[in-house]
């Protein structure tokens, strides 16, 4: 199954033309919904009627197996179904049903909005028939401000525009395995749901694994896999459009990479590039490729990368445990500068799920989500609220808590 | 500029503290995200200037003590001097750390009433220790003020001493650090 987070828009092609207008307005426009208010999912693996509300910077923390990784690949699957267009059955698996729930519809629903924008709410029901071995979009709906603005049910697709309309200004049959969002265009008459169609492109969500990096490259991409597996393609695009990326990266990484003086995409073949690194050290000159980099060093490259291209784009970015692999020197100086991207550059939404004391203890001054599933059942989320006059760091009052059996 | 090799570690109440401290250390110090450690108050119930006393006592002094040795290694605690003001509340911390003597390289920073209060100095508005600013300068407006506080750190302006001596009192502060 393909899991490609796009994250770059296309290129704006100035002319004067009337759509052309309305298209930029719609990008100015999408920048205005890019805080998320809620999540609630049904009937996903672990997660049965569970709700968050996140802080616009907060970390996930929990023991093993109570839904944090859940969490994430019911994003990733709703980002496949309503921007990469696969079909129903492959983004919402049957078995990603929750194993004791008989129920056969699955619910996801989310807000988004900017203090003073839009409120979105978007909503997605999703039916399995396993007699039939079906699984379809039950109903899928977009609203602003209460006011719909496109809407899928009983195989038909109904799109009512910016304006308000209790008539929509056109369905037809489209096929309910699919979401009609990636395959609409943008147009003058719809900058809402183009806006919010951008958001869900801006979801940004990592796991990563070092040793999944492919060491060459055949072409330039645009999208990352959330593994981090085409990094060197996604390298090759990043620098492609902005060249000073690679400075900073460079800059960036020098310090965990020794004698590091370059960052080079070095020609291979025909099209093959394979990401070198230019050394020097005691006034030798050698070369690296990504291959002879330790798996922390390659999460490095990879961590500073985003840092440096994606957090100006990036919506809601997500990592499932970034600490994973790096030194603990070197997870606050990146986790700061990637907090600090998020928050100014489009106020976009941070999580990071994660064990590690460093990152708890850092992020819990934005907000500490607590999930747990007593006696094995569903997941429930709970803000961590901490006494702070006990004077324990996050991540001690959490083991307590842990402890505890809270 | 501080040595390349020198290390602050900060203690402080929230996330003002840490833009105010990351960007003052960066910009007129020269020590950069890899240069310092942050040690927040997490969100919750409570004094966040409770959390830092206790952090002082548990942690500061502790690993002050053990690092004795290593002369690049400073450490900063920034703590609002809120109603107590600034004199009173390094007193709360020295006598936290019974009749030892404070390290020479442990800063004990108290802008009082708040950190806003200095923030909106340093940009040249007229101030008062005797009172909460922090309506006058939200997190949200906080951000856009701090790259002209920064640049407005040197030279003091006149009267520092009288109208913010818990700034005046923090340069002095801050020369316990490894910073030159």
């Amino acid at each position: 199954m393909s899991r490609i987070t796009r994250v770059a828009p296309p290129p704006l092609r100035r002319t004067a033309s009337a759509d052309t207008i309305a298209l930029y307005w719609t990008l100015e426009r999408s920048r205005l919904i890019q805080m998320l208010k809620r999540l609630h999912l049904d009937n996903f693996r672990c997660l049965t009627n569970f709700e968050i509300k996140p802080a616009p910077v907060s970390v996930l923390v929990g023991p093993n197996g109570v839904g944090k990784s859940a969490l994430f690949d019911a994003l990733l699957a709703l980002q496949e179904l309503a921007t990469a267009g696969t079909t129903v059955d492959q983004s919402f698996h049957p078995l990603s049903r929750t194993r004791w729930d008989t129920r056969n519809v699955q619910r996801l629903e989310l807000d988004a909005q900017e203090p003073g924008g839009p409120f979105f709410q978007y909503l997605l029901n999703i039916s399995h028939e396993p007699a039939r071995r079906r699984v379809f979009i039950e109903r899928e709906r977009l609203t602003a401000d209460g006011n719909l603005l496109y809407e899928q049910a009983g195989g038909e697709v109904r799109l009512f525009g910016d304006e308000v309309s209790p008539t929509p200004r056109i369905s037809f049959p489209f096929d309910s395995r699919r979401s009609f969002l990636p395959v609409l265009e943008p147009r003058a008459d719809n900058q809402l749901i183009t806006a919010f169609k951008r958001w869900l492109a801006g979801m940004t969500l990592f796991a990563l694994r070092p040793a999944e990096f492919e060491w060459s490259s055949m072409s330039e991409t645009e999208g990352v896999h959330f593994t981090g597996r085409n990094f060197v393609s996604w390298y090759r695009s990043v620098v492609q459009e902005s060249p000073d990326v690679a400075e900073r990266v460079r800059t960036s990484v020098q310090p965990a990479i020794p004698g590091l003086t370059n960052l080079r995409l070095t020609r291979m073949g025909l099209d093959s590039r394979m990401l070198s690194l230019e050394c020097e050290v005691a006034g030798s000159r050698f070369t690296l490729y990504i291959n002879e980099l330790s798996d922390g060093q390659r999460c490095l490259l990879f961590l500073y990368t985003v840092l440096h291209a994606l957090t100006r784009e990036a919506t809601l970015l997500i990592f499932d445990e970034p600490d994973n692999f790096v030194a603990e020197q070197e997870i606050q100086p990146w986790l700061s500068q990637v907090r600090d991207a998020m928050s100014q550059a489009n106020r976009g939404t941070l999580m990071v799920i994660s064990h590690h004391p460093e990152v708890i203890d850092y992020l819990a001054a934005d907000q500490a989500l607590s999930l747990s599933r007593p006696g094995g059942g569903p997941t429930r989320v709970s803000e961590v609220h901490f006494d702070r006059e006990k004077g324990m760091s996050a991540s001690q009052w959490i083991k307590m808590e842990c402890a505890d059996g809270q | 500029m501080a040595s390349s090799q020198a290390r602050i570690w900060v203690w402080c109440e929230d996330r003002e503290h840490e833009a105010f401290a990351r960007r003052l250390l960066k910009e007129r110090f020269g020590l950069d995200a890899r240069h310092l450690t942050f040690k927040i108050a997490p969100k919750g119930q409570g004094a966040a200037s409770a959390w830092v006393l206790r952090k002082y006592q548990e942690e500061v002094l502790p690993t002050a003590r053990r690092a004795r040795h290593q002369q690049l290694l400073g450490f900063l605690v920034l703590v609002d001097g809120d109603n107590v003001g600034w004199k009173r509340r390094i007193e709360q911390f020295e006598q936290a750390g019974g009749n030892e003597p404070r390290s020479e390289r442990i800063a004990i920073c108290a802008p009082t009433w708040s950190i806003e209060t200095w923030v909106l100095w340093l940009c040249g508005e007229e101030v008062t220790e005797s009172v909460s600013l922090k309506d006058r300068l939200p997190p949200d407006k906080f951000r856009g003020k701090l790259d002209d506080a920064i640049a407005k750190w040197d030279p003091p302006r006149d009267k520092e001493a009288d109208q913010v001596p818990s700034l005046s009192a923090g340069r002095v502060e801050l020369q316990r650090l490894p910073l030159n």
